[in-house]
């Protein structure tokens, strides 16, 4: 397996970290500079935040003999999605006084303040711990926030599940008394007898890599369960939930020129009851720790475990532990991945509206005083919001007669104008200027390439139908970019490798269909095949299943084959 | 003065003689009188007797002695120039001169003094420098001598930009005379141009002494070879020869979220043979905006073409305004010599309040000065009424040793509004905005002995400083740097904000990482929601840093004065108080002890 190799330093640095410490403290306290040690950087990953910078001011600053232009990105844990409407002030009176002043909803339910300066990050985590929410294990090689689809009060179903997913929050998240100690008290427990920390199921490494849980009620895949390590899909026999077919191995990082690298869907390995599922999750979370890689980062999630060990040892393996516990899998269908959006009313009578976030981005800019919107109906608001696996919000739990309040209010800030499928089904990540890996603009640029689209769609008469288009700055996956029907990764300043293909449920992975392309270029490779689908689409068929149909790029149908059968096309313009 | 037939000399003589002496200042008298002493010496006459009835001062008649001290007491370098080259002229002309430095002199010898020439300057609002401030409390003091044997004469180094110019000058050069002293030449008072009228100042004094010995030569030397040899060698590039140097690069060291600027500027010495040790400063000769010029010459009616007679010709008031006059403050001699030509009420009942001044010259620049008090002005007129240019200086913030032949100056932007117009200093608004890098400068060091780094390169230093106030520092470091086995080294450096102004940060955390910059302390007053300035984090290490102190380390501060200086001195002070568990009195010596072994020195504007 890996004993032959060396451990990758960020072994070392977990294990020298004294259960997440490191020098995170010391380094806090450094005011000669904006950022934290190396070392550290990769452990504040634990406590929920990454160490930025604004990569468009690094030029300038150094001829202004200043250091780059640090920040931090904290994301907030959000078990579920659900907020309540208090916890949204506050977070957004923060993002205010600390942040830039954004607020990201992200593709996996949880807020993220981005451009918070070192001195104030204290300050902020323990702001966010005083909402009752958190940053621990938001990110780094550790359980993540739990995704559960959106919505608890669908159906009685959902708020089941909603517990679930609550019980898999709690029981998973790391042990370590650090994260209190540097971000929440106010001094340092001293004098007493030494507490020797422990973390009773991760251990002092932790996982080898980053570990991703969903839970989602099906038709719904709005949660995208297969691009998850783990996920659970609800099985309701009879109107009652009965449990859930387990998922492993599901994934979207990769990285450019590494075949070794792809992104794979999660397999199904069986069914667990609804009491077993933290029985299940342990287990497969125990099994990774053991057997993932921890000597090359780029192949340690549990998907090139399951893929070296073999799916049957992986299953075989769980089996042994869960015993009877791991039955054989139920039938299940999902029919989308995206957000049902508007007004619906909830199983207990009350409303809920489904939101569309350009990209998760709360914001005010000239066009949409989104963030100024959302606090004003937070401030009237009785119930909840429920961020979805799609950058969205949900307004859940609203009375009957709150209903004309809220909706006046969405119409007063124009949230309620009509936009195009295509829109209303894209994603995308931060990107360019923070994230450190972006090789190109995702957030900032996808909604000026959709309005040309747009242009487009209307001609063709597609302006309503529901594409999923997903860009981000870097083929580490965050926007889960590989379960686009249309894809851009960014590969270069301006250039992206164009994806197709990919199923409307998140069911099956897109193929490369054009590489290191222009704008000018997606658009005269996109637009006759938009074309094309509306002259030729059969009756109901999904833009991916067409360009599949009708040879645009070959179905893959597995995730090793993620990088075979590739026909690159070039675009040659008209002359 | 009227000739009576019996003097040797013709009409045309005796009518040359009373032209000239028309035209005349009494100073100049005497120094004409001097010389022609030292003329007739040396024709073998006795000419003494020639002119004898012209002198404006009669010498006492015990000033027989040849031994002369030259008492000098100033911050900047200025005051020991002027000293030194007061002492090489007196060594020319036979004196015994002996050079003494306020700060180290012992004032028990005052009364034994026969010959004294005082140099002194004066700072802030009348203030004499540190350096002078013992000597100037002692014959202020009860303790002070009856000084009936002496003869003495006062150079008053000032800017008349300030109130109370020379104020300190003419104090001393008061209580001298109430002492008993006899005054053989009157007080020159300087301007920052200091360097002419020293020289003239030098010259009469220096007679006014020796004429009391009727051999003495001083007149002819000082006449014939100080202006040559002594005081401007030739070719060799001074404040009255600036060099030209070329603009290598500029910078600006504010990230973009600052409302303000700093800008490093790197200038090319190569070729000049200027040399320069860390604390000195860069004097440079900025020209005024073209846009300020145009709008204060369509204010007062004149053409482009406008042309003015000076002392060396015609030439153009556009080209005058541009290089030769400041018109981006007003100063009270402007308002002063306004006044006399217009006969201004309303100026002249301002000009008797110090406070009024201050508050009318506030934010001024002389077009809002014509703008409220406009009146018909000959090009001549306005010429004679604005003040000659100061050149301005600046901290130098480079180490010879680190880059030869280049001096590198952090200067703030000076940018601001009032009087409902943009207004920008002249001197900053030059370097950040009119000359542009290969274009050059006219500049010349000002030396600063007053702020050195110590003579031993191991010893620690302490280096505390506030926004611009860092430029010395990067010089200091940067020369231990390069010498061997520099000494521990920390650095107190405050501003606004520490993402965007943080000065020079890639260079000090290089430093630091290198070893050469022991530890740096830093505060950030708008980061935070409570203020906090380079005094608390002087606090905060309080007991580390009167442990370096105690090791002999170097204690410097480089600053803004009011805001800053005052606070870390203050702060020093309880510092050592309470660390040194010493009372408020011993803590007040210990300081004391600190500056006059020069381990505590300030740079302060």
């Amino acid at each position: 397996m890996t004993e032959n190799k060396p451990l990758s330093d960020v072994e070392r640095i977990k294990i020298e970290s004294n259960y997440l410490r490191g020098t995170i403290r010391e380094g806090l306290a450094d005011t000669l500079t904006g950022s934290i040690s190396a070392d550290d950087q990769q452990l504040m990953k634990l406590h929920g935040s990454y160490q930025q910078q604004d990569r468009d001011l690094d030029e300038e600053r150094r001829k202004q003999k200043l250091e780059p232009l640090y920040s931090f990105l904290i994301r907030i844990r959000v078990a579920g999605g659900v907020a309540t409407a208090k916890q949204w002030l506050d977070i957004d009176a923060l993002a205010d006084k600390y942040g830039n002043p954004t607020i990201k909803l992200t593709t996996r339910q949880a807020f993220e303040l981005h451009g918070v300066v070192k001195r104030n990050l204290k300050a902020t985590i323990k702001g966010i711990n005083a909402t009752l929410l958190d940053t621990l294990a938001a990110c780094g090689d550790v359980n993540r926030n739990v995704m559960t689809s959106a919505n608890p009060w669908e159906t009685e179903i959902h708020q089941q599940v909603y517990d679930d997913s609550l019980k898999l929050h709690t029981d998973l998240s790391p042990k370590t008394t650090a994260y209190h100690e540097i971000w929440v008290n106010d001094e340092l427990v001293e004098g007493g007898e030494k507490v020797e920390d422990h973390e009773p199921m991760y251990g002092k490494t932790y996982l080898p890599r980053k570990f991703k849980i969903a839970v989602a009620i099906p038709p719904r895949n709005d949660v995208d369960a297969y691009a998850n390590d783990l996920a659970f899909v609800a099985i309701v026999e009879k109107g009652k939930l009965v449990g859930y077919n387990v998922l492993a191995g599901g994934g979207m990082g990769t990285t450019f020129g590494l075949e070794t690298t792809y992104p794979r869907l999660a397999s199904v390995i069986g069914f667990v009851k609804t009491e077993d599922i933290v029985e299940a999750a342990k287990a497969v979370i125990i099994f990774q720790r053991d057997n993932g890689n921890r000597s090359d980062r780029k192949n340690a999630r549990l998907k090139y475990t399951i893929d070296r060990v073999g799916l049957d040892v992986f299953t075989s393996a769980i089996q042994t532990v869960l015993g009877d516990k791991l039955q054989p899998a139920k039938p299940f269908h999902f029919d989308s991945n995206g957000d049902a959006y508007g007004w619906k009313k909830s199983f207990n009578g009350k409303w809920y509206f489904t939101l569309f976030v350009q990209g998760g981005k709360v914001k005010n800019d000239d066009k949409l005083q989104l963030k100024t919107a959302l606090c004003e109906i937070a401030s009237v608001h009785k119930g909840n919001f429920i961020l979805t696996g799609n950058q969205n919000l949900v307004i859940g739990e609203v009375a009957e007669e709150d209903k004309a309040e809220i909706d006046a209010l969405l119409s007063k800030w124009k949230l309620t104008n009509k936009l195009s499928g295509l829109r209303l089904n894209s994603l995308a990540c931060v990107a360019l200027p923070v994230c450190g890996m972006a090789f190109a603009e995702a957030e900032r640029y996808l909604p000026s390439l959709l309005e040309k689209l747009e242009v487009e769609l209307e001609k063709f008469g597609l302006i309503d139908d529901e594409i999923i288009i997903r860009m981000t700055g870097c083929a580490n996956g965050c926007a889960r970019p590989f379960l686009g029907e249309i894809a851009m990764v960014g590969k270069a300043p301006d250039r992206y490798n164009l994806y197709l293909g990919a199923g409307f449920s998140g069911d099956r992975l897109n193929k490369l269909y054009a590489e290191m392309v222009s704008e000018e270029e997606i658009l005269g490779l996109l637009i006759p095949i938009l074309k094309h689908y509306s002259e030729e689409r059969l009756s109901g068929e999904r833009f991916g299943n067409f360009v599949i149909r009708t040879g645009y790029v070959k179905e893959t149908l597995i995730g090793k084959d993620f990088h075979k059968d590739i026909s690159l096309v070039k675009y040659v313009p008209e002359k | 003065m009227t000739f009576n037939p019996n003097i040797p000399l013709s009409s045309e003589q005796s009518k040359l003689l009373s032209d000239l002496q028309k035209d005349l200042s009494s100073e100049q008298i005497f120094w004409v009188s001097g010389y022609f002493a030292g003329v007739s010496t040396q024709l073998g006459i006795n000419g003494s007797a020639v002119i004898q009835n012209n002198t404006i001062t009669a010498p006492s008649s015990e000033i027989a002695d040849k031994k002369i001290t030259i008492l000098y007491g100033s911050r900047t370098g200025n005051g020991e120039s002027v000293a030194k080259m007061a002492q090489s002229i007196a060594l020319e002309s036979g004196f015994e001169a002996k050079l003494q430095n306020m700060e180290t002199y012992p004032t028990k010898e005052l009364k034994n003094e026969k010959n004294l020439l005082v140099i002194i300057s004066t700072h802030g609002d009348g203030e004499p420098s540190f350096q002078a401030k013992e000597f100037y409390d002692f014959i202020h003091s009860k303790r002070a001598p009856k000084l009936d044997q002496l003869n003495y004469s006062v150079l008053a180094l000032g800017d008349r930009t300030y109130l109370k110019f020379c104020q300190v000058g003419i104090e001393v050069d008061k209580q001298l005379e109430s002492l008993g002293g006899q005054r053989v030449f009157d007080r020159v008072d300087c301007d920052v141009d200091f360097r002419q009228s020293a020289q003239d100042w030098i010259k009469g004094a220096l007679t006014a002494l020796g004429g009391a010995t009727s051999t003495s030569n001083a007149a002819q030397v000082s006449a014939s070879q100080s202006s040559s040899s002594v005081l401007e060698v030739t070719g060799e590039y001074s404040k009255s020869n600036p060099f030209h140097a070329t603009v290598l690069d500029k910078t600006f060291l504010h990230g973009r979220d600052s409302d303000r600027q700093t800008i490093h500027v790197e200038l090319s010495t190569e070729g000049s043979g200027l040399t320069y040790e860390p604390g000195d400063s860069l004097g440079i000769y900025a020209t005024n905006s073209l846009e300020l010029v145009a709008k204060l010459m369509t204010l007062l009616r004149f053409s482009p073409d406008t042309k003015v007679q000076t002392e060396n010709g015609k030439a153009l008031l556009h080209d005058l305004l541009i290089h030769k006059y400041e018109l981006t403050n007003i100063t009270a001699d402007v308002i002063q010599r306004y006044v006399e030509l217009t006969q201004n009420e309303e100026l002249k009942a301002i000009l008797t309040s110090t406070p009024n001044v201050k508050k009318f010259i506030y934010g001024k620049d002389v077009l809002d000065f014509f703008t409220q008090y406009p009146t018909d002005l000959t090009p001549e007129q306005l010429i004679h009424l604005l003040r000659k240019i100061s050149p301005r200086l600046y901290s130098i913030a480079s180490s010879p040793l680190a880059h030869p032949d280049e001096v590198h100056l952090t200067v703030g932007v000076v940018k601001y509004t009032s009087n409902n117009r943009d207004k920008t200093g002249l001197c900053s608004v030059f370097l950040s905005d009119r000359i542009d890098t290969d274009e050059n400068a006219p500049v010349f060091i000002e030396k600063n002995n007053n702020f050195r780094l110590p003579q031993d390169a191991t010893t620690p230093i302490i280096m505390v400083g506030a926004g611009t106030g860092i430029a010395p520092y990067r010089a200091f470091v940067e020369h231990r740097a390069e010498l061997e086995n520099p000494g521990k080294s920390w650095l107190f450096f405050g501003n606004r904000f520490s993402e965007s102004e943080f000065l020079y940060q890639l260079e000090w955390q290089r430093f630091l990482k290198e070893g050469v910059l022991t530890k740096m302390s830093v505060a950030f007053s708008r980061d935070l929601e409570q203020k906090v300035y380079v005094q608390d984090r002087m606090l905060e290490n309080s007991k580390e840093l009167f442990t370096w102190l105690e090791e002999g380390a170097h204690f410097y501060v480089c600053g803004d004065m009011k805001q800053m200086a005052t606070a870390v001195h203050q702060t020093l002070l309880q510092i050592i108080q309470t660390e040194g568990n010493l009372s408020p009195e011993q803590a007040e010596e210990y300081v004391t002890n600190l500056q006059k072994a020069k381990r505590y020195q300030t740079d302060v504007y």
